[in-house]
């Protein structure tokens, strides 16, 4: 359920936001679309298959029971 | 410079309406247990100086947000640094209210419904307010504004047969070390992460006063935190308090009119869902203009879309459950004081110098 929501949203965006950006926009700002899009996707998909992804909460959890 | 500009009453209505963010549902501390109405007010006061603060960074250099601002003031790389700190808070502090929220609506109505959709769904509506433009959203929080305020309003009118006053005795009884913990919550979660809203500041319209949007905010949106912990203690009591979750849910639930007006509480998750969507657009908005402002592009709205979804991955991750959840929010003012205190602290400092400096320089010259 969850891997299919995913796919829907990405395909969603890439139609009505990503493509008409490819059309017109900088490298920059595609670069950091593909990128981070990439990036966000296998996250997301992992998630989909319940992987247990580490949280960057938990060391800034950690650091400040440390101090106090 | 912004070529968009909101006015001064939609900046009000855009920082209430923030401030309420996830405080309506969570309300704000209580660790001061039946006397957090003091630490209330004592937290309001309190952070006035903090948010004087805020105000004259803006009030140094009008028409600019906060990344221009320590661009100008520190240069590129230092600048960048700070860029990429508040923009990392902005998108932390988001992807935490939306699971805050999915995790409301999970427990409270939805329980089958997956958490990422309600995630995606109430992004998705972030992400076309931030598209639609700043005047949008400050109109949309003007009109939010009113209807937050009477649905709290409401629920304390049909609970006065409820309530028991008695809840708020024995007054004073935390001790001065509990009551400056408890205040300093209340500064820390909600009333200084306005801090986010500086680099919103360059859609202010240069005559508006910064110190008057900042405290008429600060004060309104106080005054309604009061209603919500007057309501909250004198419904609930302070032990029932901290035994649940979400004590404004749990107040409201047991509001009930004779026997046909009942289940009130779908008025606070209304109020939630308003608020939460101010809260998270304007992290959105500030989190598009560090990422826009670090890669040099100019219109922040072309990477709202990838900003968001690297906060929606964020809030996926950032906890398992609803109880590592409250655990940090436990720690979260610790965690929040560089962002809202230290940082601000110095851009204002280094601001003031440099402001003092330049009126040296031009006086030289004439």
């Amino acid at each position: 359920m969850n891997l299919t929501i995913v796919l829907v949203l990405y395909f969603l965006i890439i139609i009505f936001d990503f493509l008409p950006l490819l059309k017109k926009d900088n490298k920059k700002v595609i670069s950091f679309y593909i990128g981070t899009s990439l990036l966000t996707l296998i996250i997301l998909v992992l998630y989909s298959f319940d992987i247990v992804i580490p949280s960057p909460v938990k060391p800034i959890e950690d650091i400040i029971n440390n101090i106090f | 410079m912004v070529k968009e500009k909101i006015t001064s009453n939609q900046a009000i209505a855009i920082i209430t309406a923030f401030l309420f963010g996830s405080s309506v549902i969570f309300g704000v501390s209580t660790e001061a247990k039946q006397d957090s109405w003091i630490a209330l007010i004592l937290a309001m006061f309190l952070s006035l100086p903090i948010i004087i603060m805020y105000a004259r960074i803006i009030k140094l250099y009008p028409d600019m947000g906060l990344y221009d601002i320590v661009h100008q003031l520190f240069g590129k790389i230092i600048g960048n640094i700070i860029v990429v700190l508040m923009t990392w808070y902005a998108i932390h502090l988001c992807a935490m209210v939306l699971r805050n929220f999915s995790e409301y609506i999970k427990i409270t109505t939805l329980f089958k419904t997956p958490e990422i959709l309600i995630i995606i769904v109430l992004l998705l509506v972030s992400i076309y307010i931030v598209k639609s433009g700043m005047t949008i959203f400050g109109s949309w929080a003007l009109i939010i504004l009113p209807i937050i305020v009477l649905m709290v309003v409401f629920t304390i009118i049909f609970s006065l047969n409820i309530i028991d006053i008695k809840n708020f005795l024995p007054i004073m009884e935390t001790k001065l070390k509990g009551m400056a913990l408890a205040t300093y919550k209340i500064i820390s979660y909600p009333l200084t992460e306005t801090v986010l809203f500086l680099p919103l500041a360059g859609f202010l319209k240069k005559k508006d006063s910064p110190y008057k949007i900042y405290i008429t905010a600060i004060i309104f949106g106080c005054l309604i935190f009061f209603f919500v912990m007057f309501r909250n203690l004198t419904v609930l009591g302070s032990t029932l308090i901290m035994e649940t979750y979400f004590p404004s849910f749990a107040a409201t639930r047991i509001i009930e009119l004779g026997n046909f007006f009942t289940r009130i509480e779908g008025a606070v998750t209304i109020n939630f869902l308003f608020a939460g969507i101010a809260k998270i657009t304007v992290c959105l908005i500030a989190a598009s203009l560090g990422i826009s402002k670090l890669l040099s592009i100019t219109n922040y709205k072309k990477i709202v879309v990838p900003t968001g979804l690297l906060i929606l991955a964020l809030s996926t991750i950032i906890y398992t459950n609803i109880i590592e959840m409250m655990d940090f929010i436990e720690i979260y003012y610790i965690y929040a004081f560089p962002f809202e205190i230290i940082i601000p602290l110095i851009i204002w400092i280094t601001a003031e110098i440099k402001h003092k400096q330049n009126k040296v320089t031009l006086k030289q010259k004439t």
